[in-house]
C-alpha cells in the first residue's frame, strides 16, 4: 500500500487521540501504559508500536515505525 | 532431571488465567494484549484460543479478547472462513454487548461480507457499542452503502454513536459530512467535539 494523505492522517490520529479511540471500543488503557503514551506523545517519539493491540492492527505496515513527529513532517510536505 | 523454564506460550497462556493486574475495569485491555501475542504462535497459540472460548463462556473479558484474536487470523480455506464466521456469529447472540461489538468487529476484519444482514439485525441493539461496531463493520465492507447510514447516524442520541459516525466518515473521506461535522464541534460530549474537530480538518486539508 502506498503511503498517501489519508493513511498519515489516519496515523496521526492513532498516536494522537488513543485514549479517545480506546473509550470507543470500550477499552481503559491501564494507568501505567496511558502515561508512556503521553510522555512519547509529549514529546514527538510515539510509534505505531507502542499502541496497544486494538489501534496496532489499524496501522498500514509501511508507517508502523514512524514517529508522530515524522508523519507531522511528511503530512506538512503534500 | 532438568526442569525447563515454561516457554513463552505456556507463560502467556498463564497470565490469559489469571486476573488482571489492574483490575476489572482494564480487564479488556490486559486480556486483548495477551492473546495479541498468543495469535502470534501460529497453530499452537490458535488451538489453546480456541480451547479457551469453551472454559471462558462467563468470562466476558477474556471472551472479547478470544474474539479479538480469531479476528487477526488469515484462513486459507474455505473451511476456515466458515468456521470462523460460525464461531463469530455465534456471538452476535451474547448477552455481554462488549463481546458481541468484538465479534462485529472481527467478522469486518475478516472480511466475512456473508455476516451483513445477521449484522445489520442488530442496528437496534440497547449498547451504543454495538452500534457503534455496526457502523465500522459497514464503513468497512460496504462503504457505499454506509454513507447514508453514517449521515443519519451523526443525529443519534449517543454519543459513541456520533463519535463512530465521525470516525468512519473521515476515514471515507466523504466531504459531504463536512456541514454536519462543522455542528459537531460544539457537541455536548467532549469526544465527539474532538472527533469532529479531526475530522473536519482532514476532510478540508484533504
Amino acid at each position: 500500500m502506498a503511503i498517501d494523505k489519508k493513511n498519515l492522517q489516519t496515523v496521526k490520529k492513532l498516536l494522537t487521540e488513543y485514549e479517545r479511540l480506546a473509550n470507543k471500543y470500550n477499552l481503559n488503557i491501564s494507568p501505567v501504559k496511558l502515561k508512556q503514551l503521553d510522555e512519547k506523545r509529549n514529546l514527538g517519539t510515539i510509534k505505531p508500536t507502542d499502541l496497544f493491540a486494538k489501534l496496532r492492527k489499524e496501522i498500514p505496515k509501511e508507517l508502523e515505525n514512524t514517529t508522530l513527529e515524522e508523519v507531522k513532517r511528511m503530512l506538512k510536505t503534500m | 532431571m532438568s526442569i525447563l523454564a515454561p516457554s513463552k506460550l505456556q507463560d502467556l497462556c498463564y497470565q490469559f488465567e489469571r486476573d488482571s493486574p489492574d483490575g476489572e475495569s482494564c480487564s479488556d485491555f490486559f486480556y486483548q494484549e495477551i492473546v495479541d501475542e498468543i495469535v502470534n504462535f501460529g497453530n499452537e497459540g490458535i488451538a489453546y484460543l480456541k480451547h479457551e472460548l469453551i472454559t471462558q463462556q462467563n468470562h466476558p473479558s477474556r471472551l472479547r479478547a478470544i474474539l479479538f484474536g480469531l479476528g487477526q487470523l488469515s484462513p486459507k480455506t474455505l473451511k476456515e472462513r466458515n468456521d470462523l464466521t460460525k464461531i463469530l456469529l455465534n456471538y452476535l447472540n451474547s448477552p455481554f454487548p462488549h463481546v458481541v461489538s468484538e465479534a462485529i468487529d472481527s467478522l469486518a476484519s475478516l472480511n466475512l461480507v456473508q455476516s451483513t444482514d445477521r449484522v445489520l439485525s442488530l442496528n437496534q441493539h440497547d449498547s451504543p457499542y454495538v452500534r457503534g461496531s455496526i457502523l465500522r463493520f459497514m464503513a468497512k465492507l460496504h462503504p457505499d452503502k454506509a454513507i447514508p447510514l453514517l449521515l443519519e447516524s451523526l443525529e443519534s442520541k449517543d454519543a459513541i454513536v456520533r463519535e463512530n459516525a465521525i470516525d468512519e466518515l473521515d476515514e471515507l473521506n466523504i466531504k459531504e459530512a463536512i456541514p454536519y461535522l462543522s455542528k459537531l464541534v460544539n457537541d455536548p460530549d467532549i469526544n465527539v467535539r474532538q472527533s469532529a474537530q479531526t475530522a473536519l480538518e482532514n476532510l478540508l486539508d484533504s
